[in-house]
């Protein structure tokens, strides 16, 4: 049932980027009515391809920007994802908990919401109507067949054509062996044109593209647009066949070719040879007007119009640059405006969530797959899957996996605000993080952001700010365990980097400068990094460059709380700092300087610990 | 007499037994094939349907017919002007001499068949 609801919701999906093709066909279309129709005929195979093809390729020069800034091609609304996806609880009645703090038992008890129910009886009902447009038109191809089994060729001399007195109207029947089958008693001043016309379609092997495209019609079928673009197409087809017997045969055979598309016209249609799998003739007013109209067009026209049509499919067919944020301004790689769009105060509000998360990078090799919200009671939870399809593009140097995610975790703790909890969980196609997962609570994040991170979401420029801070923030995956320990490994793996290269020089701002994101990772850990560096100093002799860069972190942590000190001894401020502090204590007690020097004061404790 | 209907497939093929009869029945296969490009599946099916409605016999795989060439097309002539005219002769007549001039044989033709369908 999860297979027949995914590959509804991409046929969905290629439906709706194939709307947009269409308009845009029919657009170009009405603009090349003097144009020889074979170009009209051609364009559709851009809504073909896009009806096809979930996928393709990514070119700045697609139309869908136009169409659509920011469209995500072949995707369909979250709201749909969700529910095809089997994200089932609470995906609908989400705001309805957290903002009254009850569950509606009906859809609890059921296990399955309204939403994905409907996609399940979606799903179902597009199938059967594929099914029953399949056999239908499996029946009448084999009543046509019936019908033409006694047909009887022509002239014994001529193979492939055949006239019977079963059919009223001519046209070509067969898939590996095309035939032209003919009413009886077509008059000789007609047949030559009927002919030709049909040996065009053989030649062209419409035969062949005509069932084609009426198969993906019938994958479609749910889709208005795409009977009106089979029989726009159909027209083009036929139109186009037109065209090409009177450049074959000249211009003089206009009229008398016009009075045989009449002639066969008078005859009625029966419903039945309306299928795709034989030939009729149709639209017989407008086909007479454009073969009347016809002019053979010249050369530079001819050429002009290959090239733009040529142009107008690579538009139609190619997708917009896959940039989640295609047309949009970007700050460190997010969507700014996009996040800010879809800020909600409900993790149950899934559309918005969906938004978010989808509109934050990830490394590459790593796509999003399911989305669970926990919302039917607090801490209210949302559990992001991913799927690593290539991990080399994510090794995890020093372990930094953590980093991206972390960081997004962060920006949906400021963006949604009833959330708490926050579950990343991972599938490798490798093996290598196969089940690894890891969890974020937004009081952790407090702690390590020093602050509410909600405020951040208040405007762009808070965002922003928040983004360059995550630029410097450091996250470890996986479960955190004692922090402390991890935030002195964290700070030792970044001195020992910063005090690789460059070794020739003796100034520790030249090493500083040759790590500067290891250097901010220790800055903005702030005042959680000074336990680590003062025990360090505690250990004595830090006389060497770590002492120096130590030095340096320290001072630039403390600020306002430093004091004026010099000396190329670095141990040396340590202990004129430690004892400033100890005599300010000694002075005004411990809670005078918890207040006034809350950074200083943490030197003390070093001592203690 | 209404057994006598003939589609037009099945006139080319009747055709096909008035002119070589008797012929043998993997003779007409093969004319069959040749002349209106028809399977042998295709011809055994009309010849045993037409053998059903009393048009051809096939004894031992030879096969005749029952009915002269005739007497089917003056079946034809007649449902023809049945259908088409309402059954009126004069009618078909004018229709027939509005679109062409006859020649005195021709003319001579049309008198002989307007009197047998007449009988």
């Amino acid at each position: 049932m999860n297979s027949l609801m995914t590959v509804f919701s991409t046929v969905v999906g290629m439906s709706m980027t194939a709307s947009y093709v269409a308009l845009g066909v029919i657009l170009i279309r009405q603009l090349l009515k003097r144009a020889p129709k074979i170009f009209s005929y051609l364009l559709w195979l851009a809504v073909f391809f896009r009806l096809v093809c979930p996928g393709s390729f990514t070119s700045v020069f697609s139309f869908l920007n136009v169409i659509k800034p920011a469209m995500q091609p072949d995707a369909l609304p979250e709201v749909l994802v969700m529910a095809g996806l089997g994200n089932i609880n609470d995906a609908i009645n989400g705001t309805v908990n957290s903002s009254v703090g009850s569950t509606l038992p009906l859809v609890a008890a059921m296990d399955v919401s309204p939403l994905s129910m409907m996609m399940l009886l979606g799903s179902m009902v597009w199938m059967a109507g594929v099914m029953v447009l399949l056999i239908w038109n499996i029946f009448s191809y084999f009543k046509i067949a019936g019908k033409i089994k006694t047909a009887t060729l022509l002239d014994a001399s001529l193979p492939d054509i055949y006239e019977t007195d079963q059919i009223s109207t001519p046209f070509v029947f067969g898939f590996r062996r095309p035939r032209i089958y003919l009413p009886a008693g077509i008059s000789p001043r007609e047949l030559p044109y009927v002919l030709a016309h049909e040996t065009v379609h053989i030649k062209r092997r419409d035969y062949l593209i005509k069932p084609a495209a009426f198969l993906v019609l019938i994958i479609h079928w749910f889709n208005p647009l795409m009977w009106f673009c089979f029989a726009l197409m159909v027209k083009d087809m036929e139109m186009s066949c037109d065209e090409t017997v009177i450049r074959n045969k000249g211009q003089e055979i206009k009229e008398d070719y016009s009075n045989s598309l009449l002639a066969l016209a008078v005859q009625k249609n029966s419903f039945w040879q309306a299928t795709p799998l034989a030939f009729g003739a149709n639209n017989i007013k407008e086909r007479i007007k454009n073969v009347i109209h016809y002019r053979k067009p010249g050369v530079w026209i001819g050429t002009a119009a290959v090239v733009m049509i040529v142009a107008l499919m690579i538009g139609f067919v190619a997708n917009p640059v896959n940039d989640t944020a295609a047309g949009q301004e970007t700050y460190a790689g997010y969507a700014v405006d996009k996040l800010l769009a879809n800020k909600t105060p409900y993790v149950g509000n899934a559309s918005k969530v969906i938004a978010l998360i989808d509109a934050m990078p990830l490394p590459k090799g790593v796509v999003r797959d399911k989305v669970e919200l926990q919302t039917s009671t607090a801490p209210y939870g949302l559990t992001i899957q991913y799927r690593i399809n290539d991990d080399s593009a994510i090794s995890a140097e020093n372990g930094m996996i953590g980093d991206v995610f972390g960081r997004n975790a962060i920006l949906l703790f400021s963006l949604v605000d009833n959330v708490e909890v926050i579950n990343i969980k991972f599938t490798d196609s490798a093996g290598k993080y196969e089940g690894y997962s890891t969890t974020y609570l937004r009081s952790r994040i407090e702690q390590i952001m020093q602050r509410d991170v909600r405020v951040y979401a208040e405007s762009a420029d808070l965002l922003k700010e928040l983004l360059t801070r995550l630029e410097y923030v450091y996250f470890s995956l996986g479960n955190e365990g004692n922090t402390a320990v991890n935030k002195a490994k964290q700070i030792e793996l970044c001195l020992e980097k910063i005090m690789s290269s460059p070794l020739p020089s003796s100034n520790p701002y030249d090493y500083i400068k040759a790590h500067q994101a290891e250097y901010n990772i220790i800055l903005a850990m702030d005042e959680q990094a000074l336990p680590y560096l003062f025990s360090e100093f505690a250990k004595g002799g830090q006389t060497g460059l770590k002492g120096s860069v130590m030095e340096i972190l320290c001072r630039k942590i403390l600020g306002s709380e430093d004091i004026k000190y010099a000396s190329t001894n670095h141990q040396d401020w340590y202990d004129a700092y430690k004892a400033h502090t100890q005599r300010l204590t000694d002075k005004n007690g411990l809670d005078w300087m918890q207040a006034h020097y809350p950074k200083g004061v943490l030197i003390l404790r070093g001592e203690q610990n | 007499m209404e057994n006598y209907k003939l589609f037009d497939a099945e006139y080319k093929f009747v055709s096909i037994v008035w002119e070589k009869e008797p012929v043998n029945s993997t003779e007409l296969v093969r004319l069959s094939l040749e002349r209106l490009g028809w399977k042998k599946s295709t011809t055994y099916t009309v010849l045993r349907k037409l053998c059903e409605r009393g048009i051809l016999d096939n004894t031992d795989t030879v096969v005749t017919s029952r009915i002269k060439k005739e007497e089917a097309q003056k079946y034809e002539s007649q449902s023809l002007i049945e259908k088409n005219f309402e059954g009126s002769l004069p009618q078909f007549l004018t229709a027939f001499l509005d679109r062409k001039k006859l020649t005195a044989k021709e003319a001579e033709e049309l008198k002989r068949i307007i009197e047998e369908a007449m009988q």
